[in-house]
């Protein structure tokens, strides 16, 4: 008997789930309807904004709704090039806007702003509400960093619409000094400045002078943001009514952009882009150039160490092991079957224009060449087991197994974890066996007191995506590949790699001399090949999925997706 | 003194006295006369079998095939392929080897933890008992799976013999040291009952020490509840390993596990449904499986079944 009522009770289990299951579907597949003529969107993300502040946390969602309702002196459009947005005009060499000393190697920039912005309460925006930006941003307990900081000697206010920031270096990157996809100006007399740049109030209740205005924070849940009846820009934003809905799920994300129940959903991955290659409600923007590039940082200090020279990796810090890999991994395959060939692939830091000139030959596939280097490196596998060991190799003891942890974050999804697959047994074929880690983000790249394991040197090879945003990558070597950045705290050069020639050259970078600057960064290519310190593999393409009423996005590897909300039409 | 033999009841109506000389032989007839239990044992032993077979596959379970990716079910892959073009039967198999594992070591670990303490508490009873079990009483209180994420995630970056990463025996460990409080209630509960018996009384008086009249008296006649009690913890743990592999504590890819396999299959789930479908039947099979088992064995230690109708189990 027990038996008979035990499988009726599974059968009626087994019913019950399959009827709750139809019905979720029913409910979700429920189209949104409009009864105003309201032109409405809806935004779909996986997680509330921390605030409007992406200097606080940058988790891209804060970036996302900061471009809604505030603007910075000038942002840089999907092409690289930069645009004036409080900026009258970009203060140039030519219009005299940018003036040098050439002996005493420094620089004042002069900046003046339009005068028919307001803030959402009718006061206008003025340089008093940069300069207190500015003064927020430089407090050095509740201030934060910003690219160019160490820079800048004094900002200083001219008139009501014209300050100067002097430099005491030439920074090349000045003209996102106070705009891009990260920095915003802040109202003077909203905002407290008691609280501090990266804690006050108006982080998460911003007054605008955006095209749109935050009406409603419900957390976890939506945002509503209104027009901004005040916007600069004539007859601009189009649209009335911005949500951005909560909805942690990729895959009911991807579901909800499939029938046309959201209008945007940000940074999809390469399995969502074949996905709604069909889609006739919806379609997929992508960057017309590339910025972050998928690649190895292999750490040349002792796995738990953070310096190369006191305490030498046992396997990575022989260039021929770093080189024997970067030759044993197939990158064509990886982006073809991986990634769609969707992306692209790169072995140079340098190929992004205007600096995509220099000439470094694109390293081969070479399985059985990189068995020869790690051979003739002293990496021989004796013992038979498809694992090499150290027999007179440079910097591990005899018998040392070539083997390393391989570490990657969760949050990319699959396509990430399939490609860290295939470099597994891509390089175990050549004898270097990879033991798989996958972590979260915030993990992987906490600060080192908090235990951060980048910071802390606490691994041997990562992989992840990473590059620059803007046209100017001098400071993004600079963090990737100087000296001082391979201290834990001060940059992220992971590899903590020290080379003196390549850090002369970083300097010799910091200059407004387009030709000389050319130079440089071919020089520094050219040394990057030859030391591998981190393997550079393709670029991931960049994308965002729109419903197909919209008219106007654009991806953009230099902002978020609503870089351009103000343009956007509703057919 | 009676002669045996002339009290011995037939085979459908075991005298008690002989159950008691004969206990394992009659438990093991009642068993087979529980015919989910026998369906259960056969399906587990099957499951068991086909993965320490694994190797008889043609497939490589960790090798690539980038030309064959996302195959549907064939003659060639008969539960098809997964993303990297994986055989994905091979990978189930092997991988039920590793999710199979997971419960019996972690359920080992329980036993080895959970036995004594609860053979102790029940034995001696007094402080030493109230101490045993309000520690078990704390360890019951924690949230189990939270604790289990806790654990996995700090034992991932110790290095240390056996706990190297998430091996199998640390994922095991971790299930295993929050599932013996069961073990230590229903032992004690047990002892309790037992040490006041005559048989024990006599051992005493015959001068026995306290381990020989613990191992040799009572835990003896304790082992059925402990049994059948493991066979259901078993099921928890491949459900445990399951959930910790699902959301990336648990075994690491590319070693497969049902619990990761089943979360490799999220992103796919609509368009090559067999990703999630297989991994899942086999996780189900095991679990139903060893609970009829469970089942049978519960009914057959069961001293009151065993004075009844033979009848009355159908």
């Amino acid at each position: 008997m027990s038996t008979m009522y035990r499988t009726l009770a599974l059968l009626t289990l087994i019913s019950v789930s399959m009827l709750s299951l139809l019905g979720c579907q029913t409910t979700s597949s429920t189209p949104t309807t409009n009864t105003t003529d309201e032109k409405a969107i809806k935004i779909v993300i996986s997680e509330d904004p921390p605030s409007f502040n992406p200097m606080v946390a940058d988790t891209g969602f804060d970036a996302l709704v900061m471009e809604l309702v505030l603007l910075g002196m000038t942002d840089v459009d999907p092409n690289g090039v930069v645009f004036p947005e409080l900026a009258a005009e970009l203060p140039t060499l030519e219009n005299g806007g940018v003036t040098v000393d050439e002996e005493a190697g420094s620089m004042s920039v002069t900046w003046k702003l339009r005068q028919d912005v307001q803030w959402q309460d009718g006061k206008p925006v003025t340089a008093d509400d940069v300069l207190f930006t500015w003064e927020a941003i430089q407090n050095p307990e509740t201030g934060s960093w910003i690219p160019g900081i160490d820079s800048i000697e004094s900002v200083e206010q001219v008139d009501q619409y014209t300050f100067i920031v002097n430099y005491s270096a030439i920074y090349p990157g000045y003209l996102t000094q106070f705009g891009g996809e990260q920095i915003a100006i802040w109202p003077a007399h909203y905002c407290d400045a008691t609280q501090g740049f990266v804690a006050w109030d108006c982080g998460r209740q911003p007054l605008s002078d955006g095209p749109f205005i935050l009406q409603d924070w419900i957390e976890g849940d939506h945002m509503t943001f209104v027009r901004n009846e005040k916007y600069f820009a004539a007859g601009k934003p189009e649209i009335d009514k911005v949500t951005v809905q909560i909805v942690p799920d990729d895959s009911v994300r991807k579901t909800m952009i499939q029938q046309g129940d959201a209008d945007i959903d940000m940074w999809i991955n390469v399995n969502t882009i074949n996905d709604l290659k069909d889609s006739d409600k919806a379609k997929v923007s992508l960057s017309p150039s590339d910025r972050f590039v998928m690649r190895l940082f292999m750490n040349q200090a002792e796995k738990g160490t953070v310096d190369a020279k006191a305490a030498p990796h046992p396997i990575l810090s022989d260039v021929r092991v770093r080189q024997a890999i970067r030759m044993a991994v197939d990158v064509d395959t990886l982006n073809n079957e991986i990634f769609f060939g969707l992306g692209h692939p790169q072995w140079t830091e340098f190929f992004r224009p205007p600096y995509n000139n220099c000439d470094v030959p694109r390293p081969v596939y070479d399985p059985e060449a990189a068995q020869a280097l790690l051979e003739e490196a002293g990496w021989t596998d004796t013992d038979n087991d498809g694992m090499r060991e150290c027999h007179g190799c440079a910097s591990a003891a005899e018998g040392y197994e070539m083997r390393m942890e391989f570490i990657t974050y969760a949050e990319y999804g699959e396509p990430l974890e399939l490609t860290q697959q295939l470099i597994a047994e891509m390089l175990g074929k050549v004898g270097i066996q990879m033991e798989l880690t996958v972590v979260e983000g915030s993990v992987l790249w906490a600060d080192a007191e908090s235990g951060g394991i980048e910071l802390s040197g606490n691994f041997d090879v990562d992989l992840w995506d990473d590059g620059y945003a803007g046209v100017d990558p001098t400071d993004f070597l600079w963090e990737l590949y100087s000296i001082e950045a391979a201290t834990p705290g001060y940059g992220w050069n992971l590899a903590h790699w020290k080379n003196e020639e390549l850090d002369a050259l970083i300097d010799e970078a910091y200059t407004l001399d387009e030709a000389s600057r050319q130079a440089t960064f071919c020089k520094m290519a050219d040394i990057l090949d030859q030391e591998a310190p981190v393997i550079l593999l393709f670029t991931v393409p960049n994308a965002d999925a729109y419903s197909s009423r919209l008219e106007g996005v654009q991806s953009s590897i230099n902002d978020l997706v609503t870089w351009n909300i103000a343009d956007w039409k509703l057919k | 003194m009676a002669d045996l033999a002339a009290i011995k009841g037939t085979p459908e109506f075991p005298h008690p006295l002989e159950s008691q000389v004969n206990l394992f032989g009659n438990v093991w007839r009642r068993f087979l006369r529980h015919k989910g239990a026998i369906g259960g044992l056969i399906v587990f032993g099957l499951l068991i079998a086909l993965t320490v077979f694994a190797f008889v596959s043609p497939y490589d379970p960790e090798a690539s095939s980038l030309s064959e990716r996302f195959e549907a079910p064939s003659a060639a892959h008969w539960f098809g392929t997964d993303a990297l073009g994986t055989d994905l039967l091979t990978r189930i198999l092997y991988g039920g080897r590793i999710s199979l594992a997971v419960g019996g070591i972690a359920v080992g670990i329980a036993l080895i933890i959970g036995v004594p303490i609860g053979a102790i508490a029940g034995y001696y009873g007094g402080k030493l008992d109230a101490i045993l079990m309000r520690i078990t009483d704390a360890f019951l209180s924690l949230p189990p799976f939270l604790v289990l994420i806790l654990l996995a995630a700090i034992l991932r970056e110790v290095e240390f013999p056996l706990f190297q990463r998430n091996s199998v025996f640390t994922i095991s460990f971790v299930i295993g040291i929050l599932s013996w409080m069961t073990f230590a209630r229903l032992v004690r509960a047990a002892f309790l009952t037992l040490r006041e018996m005559d048989y024990v009384n006599a051992a005493r008086a015959l001068g026995a020490s306290d381990a020989r009249i613990i191992l040799g008296h009572i835990l003896p006649n304790s082992v059925g509840p402990i049994i059948v009690e493991a066979t259901l913890q078993l099921g928890y743990a491949i459900i445990q390993e399951a959930g910790l592999s699902f959301l990336g504590f648990g075994i690491q890819p590319p070693t497969p596990s049902w619990g990761n396999l089943l979360s490799d299959a999220q992103e796919h789930f609509i368009r090559y449904p067999w990703l999630a479908v297989f991994p899942g039947i086999m996780i189900f099979l095991s679990i139903i499986s060893v609970n009829y088992i469970g089942d049978g064995l519960r009914d057959a230690f069961d001293p009151y079944k065993m004075l009844e109708k033979v009848g009355e189990y159908t």
